[in-house]
């Protein structure tokens, strides 16, 4: 216990004078064995006596009689409690046995410099002011409590799976299965199921990654001819079609998905009516990498699927999920996408810029969707951007901060908390 | 999304009165077509690839007076002049550009505003409806200056020589190609043919070379009174859709619309036709569509907002229309005409029980774990390039998910693992404090032929720590407390990697199966990614793992 300090106990002091009980019985049954009743009334303490004396094998019991077994020698512990009283170095393993015993108490260096503050000011509460009841006789010194400390870089959730979070448990709230479906898509799902014409511009090289490989994709053989008719002459949905020679091969081709709408294509053929679901899910765009375009996104698709739903349904929907978001303030104009009719673009108002910012595009699927791939009620449906008001409500604008570059510094001092 | 731009001056005048900043601002984007920018003198709307109609300024300036206007409206009702004139197609065509339709304009004044809408519906129409004029090309002539009758045939590249515009010198149709602008950007649509389309008059004179130039013979100047169209192309319907929109907005400006006979394999057809036609549209499929109650004549007066009849059972569509294809159309220009501002939102209302999917609860999870442990999360890009992949990682290329066209060099592969991305947001990152701790959750994409597209999303897990003085301890015990946490037994099994300091290196097994490797990332991989500090991580396959 180097630098520490060892004090007797009371029992320790007690015994240091008058000897340890067990050095009472063996020098009593030196001039003969004792009754038990008769050892008991010499010696106090008798049953931690009887206890140690005959763990060191020094006495035995016989005939209800004790008597001498072994006469010890020197007794360690006395000699040690003795040198303790008297401010000697005693022999550490005789000293922790007899802390064991309780006769004696160790101080650590730490107590015995706390014991020094007593009566002083002190800067920071320790667990021995705690356990030496030292903490009465001091005086905590005051802090600048006003000042902040310094940041920690804790571990954190990155700000788009916050966000994400908070979506996902929107439409959970609101009753909406979530799914999800391949990055990797083919042109049937990503473009034919959603009636794009083969030829339509949102198909082109410019906007969309085709794959090299795996380049083609296998056809779901259960709609190819319903969806071949409907772009060649409408089918049976009471459509003029688009009128020209859909390609298998064209659909075959595979893409980076261009939008997650291809899922809620997919979710079509999957779920019975009435059905919601959503997906989030990041979506690719062949662009050069700008402070405002990334060749990757994330984008939140809706359906809602039910025998009277309509288009104050769809506005329905749609404000409710921006009103839980916390943006109240939304507004519907008309916009034009190739599956859908009443094609609207969502715009919300953001207060502190004082400015309505598209948000995304939703309308009612046209028959030319659904019906080939078997439903026959309406189908509302949007696509909402993800990453813009995540920016806006964060003032951050550049959005290769994101996911890009992943700014530590920026991660790391993100408000998470909406 | 094309953007048209106009004189307001000139858009007045068509509409008919002043507008002011509430109609450019609030009203006008109600019929569908945002606000781009707004000038002094100038506005510019985007106009959607489904209303080539309202590229010109008459077809923009037609629907902008119906919405706008308070009181009745009459229908366009346009009519079309006997022919006069004959075309004649020669079957040459077939092959290279099998498709043409003419019209003729008689009594055209010529100033500034028909020449700038003019050029500008040309273009757009090129563009969108046209792709680029593959499938649609318009030739505009002075009449005046040739001698009908004319004739569409298909000529060998030097056969034929003629001025084409703005070149100032006689070329062959080859050398059009070779030598003028246009010849340069549009060849690809035709230089796969032997014989080349070109229309000429009586004379043998070219008018035209489409889909690429005109000739300068029949240039539109101020003195022009009587101008000829043509419009080529591959898909029958869609050149008379384009001339359509042409001729109205010739007879929106007081011209007269004169048919040509266009004579084909014995047949004779008289283009352009001008006459509306007919969609179903039932007022009870509307009402239902749209959450309204309207009667018939309530939709009747709607529908004249937009320019289009109703009888009682069918949409009258006006020959200008293009995108009017199934009763679901004629509910959305309903929609239009009411206001989309004057819908009342319904609050939902179809009952249906949320399902999560389990697999994202789990990611979310794992996440919290990571976050917990000290991590902060990062979220990578999937596309990615070999480079960083594979050669930065000093390790050998693989098999992956690689795209066609990327105009970004750097996104040309699909990912197929974490840690390189981990390693880019380290060496992006040099500059801020350390130690630096990241982790990622997220999907890669890895080949299966099994799949139905080839390749599939895998989840996977990666960390990393990079500072001063980081060990194989480190990462160690930060994959132990999450395997404690996800609840995952595993061991460690010695491993050599190309990416991992040899002897630093381990494949985490779970049920007997390698799910990942752990290790101390080899210096030569952190030199390759330009990084000073020591980094220690791990990879996870978490479909597999957990």
């Amino acid at each position: 216990m180097a630098g520490g300090r060892v004090e007797l106990t009371e029992e320790g002091r007690r015994y240091a004078e008058r000897g340890l009980p067990e050095k009472v019985l063996v020098d009593a049954l030196k001039s003969g064995p004792l009754s038990f009743d008769e050892a008991r009334k010499r010696v106090q303490a008798f049953d931690i006596a009887l206890q140690w004396a005959k763990k060191n094998g020094w006495v035995q019991a016989k005939d209800g009689k004790l008597s001498l077994a072994n006469r010890p020698g020197a007794i360690p512990e006395q000699d040690a409690l003795e040198a303790v009283a008297a401010g000697k170095d005693v022999d550490q393993v005789v000293l922790e046995k007899l802390a064991w015993r309780k006769l004696v108490r160790i101080e650590s260096e730490a107590v015995v410099e706390t014991r020094k503050l007593a009566g002083k000011e002190v800067a920071d509460m320790t667990p021995e002011l705690i356990r030496t009841g030292l903490w009465k006789d001091v005086r905590f010194r005051p802090y600048d409590v006003r000042a902040a400390g310094p940041r920690m870089n804790a571990g954190k959730l990155h700000i788009l799976t916050v966000f994400e979070q908070k979506v996902r448990r929107i439409y959970l709230d609101l009753g909406f299965t979530e799914t999800e479906g391949p990055f990797v898509e083919s042109g049937f799902w990503n473009f034919d199921a959603l009636y794009q014409p083969q030829d339509h511009p949102a198909r082109d090289l410019a906007d969309t990654f085709y794959m090299r490989k795996p380049a083609q994709a296998k056809l779901p053989g259960a709609y190819v001819d319903a969806v071949r008719a409907v772009h060649q002459n409408g089918g049976r949905t009471g459509s003029l079609g688009w009128r020209y020679k859909w390609s298998e091969a064209v659909a075959r081709q595979n893409v980076m998905r261009t939008h997650d709408t291809s899922v809620s294509a997919r979710s079509l053929t999957m779920f019975r009516p009435p059905f919601k679901t959503f997906c989030i899910g990041r979506v690719f765009r062949n662009e050069t990498i700008d402070y405002k375009h990334l060749p990757e996104f994330v984008q939140v698709d809706g359906i809602v699927v039910d025998k009277d739903v309509c288009f104050k349904d769809l506005l329905g929907y749609l404000k409710e999920f921006f009103r839980r978001m916390g943006l109240a303030k939304i507004r519907f104009t008309p916009s034009y996408f190739p599956y859908t009719e009443m094609s609207t673009q969502v715009e919300v108002y953001f207060e502190d810029r004082k400015e309505w910012l598209e948000l995304g595009g939703s309308g009612i699927f046209r028959p030319e969707v659904t019906e080939p791939l078997g439903i026959k009620e309406p189908v509302l449906a949007w696509g909402l951007g993800f990453e813009r008001p995540i920016m806006l409500r964060l003032g951050l604008d550049d959005i290769r901060n994101f996911y890009y570059r992943n700014d530590l510094k920026m991660l790391r001092e993100a408000k998470v908390l909406q | 999304m094309a953007i048209v731009q106009f004189e307001k001056r000139a858009l007045e005048a068509i509409v008919g009165r002043r507008l002011g900043e509430a109609d450019y601002k609030e009203r006008i984007p109600l019929f569908g077509c945002p606000l781009d920018k707004m000038e002094n003198s100038t506005v510019h709307y985007e106009v959607s690839p489904n209303r080539p109609d309202m590229f010109s300024i008459e077809g923009f300036g037609r629907a902008v007076r119906r919405f706008v206007a308070p009181g009745k409206q009459k229908l366009s009702n346009y009519k079309t002049e006997k022919a006069k004139l004959t075309l004649k197609v020669d079957p040459s065509v077939q092959q290279v550009r099998p498709h043409i339709t003419c019209a003729v304009v008689r009594n055209v004044k010529i100033t500034d505003d028909l020449v700038a809408s003019l050029m500008q519906v040309q273009e757009k129409l090129h563009e969108t409806l046209g792709r680029k004029r593959k499938k649609v090309a318009i030739g505009i002539h002075d009449l005046g200056k040739v001698q009908p009758p004319f004739a569409y045939k298909a000529v060998a590249p030097d056969s034929i020589k003629f001025i084409p515009l703005d070149i100032g010198r006689e070329l062959t149709l080859r050398e059009v190609l070779e030598q003028h602008p246009k010849g340069r950007a549009y060849a690809s649509i035709i230089e796969h043919s032997k014989k080349w389309p070109v229309i000429v008059d009586k004379k043998d004179r070219v008018l035209s070379f489409p889909p690429i130039i005109n000739g300068e013979l029949t240039r539109v100047t101020g003195r022009t009174k009587d101008i000829f169209i043509d419009v080529t192309g591959t898909d029958e319907r869609v050149i008379s859709q384009a001339l359509n929109i042409l001729a109205t907005s010739f007879a929106d400006r007081g011209c007269r619309i004169e048919a040509v006979s266009v004579v084909e394999a014995g047949r004779r057809k008289a283009t352009p036709d001008l006459s509306a036609w007919k969609m179903k549209a039932d007022v009870s499929y509307v009402n239902r569509m749209l959450g309204l109650k309207l009667d018939k004549k309530q939709m009747a007066a709607l529908l004249e907002k937009m320019d289009v009849g109703f009888d009682g059972t069918n949409a009258i569509i006006p020959p200008y229309r293009t995108d009017v294809m199934h009763p679901m159309d004629v509910a959305e220009d309903v929609a239009i005409a009411y206001g989309y501002d004057r819908f009342e939102p319904t609050v939902p209302k179809v009952p249906t029980i949320a399902q999560p999917l389990e697999k994202h609860e789990r990611l979310y999870a794992i996440k919290q774990i990571m976050a917990g442990i000290g991590f902060q999360e990062v979220v990578c890009l999937t596309l990615s390039n070999a480079e960083d992949e594979f050669d930065r990682m000093n390790a050998p290329r693989k098999p992956v998910a690689e795209t066609l066209n990327a105009v970004t060099p750097e996104c040309d592969i699909c990912r197929r693992e974490l840690l390189p991305s981990l390693m880019d947001v380290l060496a992006n990152n040099q500059h801020y404090e350390y130690p630096q701790r990241v982790f990622e959750a997220g999907d890669v994409i890895i080949l299966d032929p099994a799949y139905e597209t080839g390749a599939r999303n895998v989840k996977k897990l990666a960390a990393a720590i990079a500072d001063t003085r980081v060990s194989y301890e480190d990462i160690a015990s930060t994959l132990a407390s999450f395997m404690e946490s996800a609840g995952i037994e595993y061991e460690l099994r010695p491993t050599k990697h190309p990416s991992f300091i040899e002897g630093r290196a381990a494949e985490i097994i779970v049920k007997g199966s390698a799910v990942g490797i752990i290790g101390e990332i080899a210096p030569k991989v952190l030199v390759n990614w330009k990084m000073e500090m020591p980094v220690a991580a791990f990879e996870l396959d978490i479909e597999t793992a957990v």
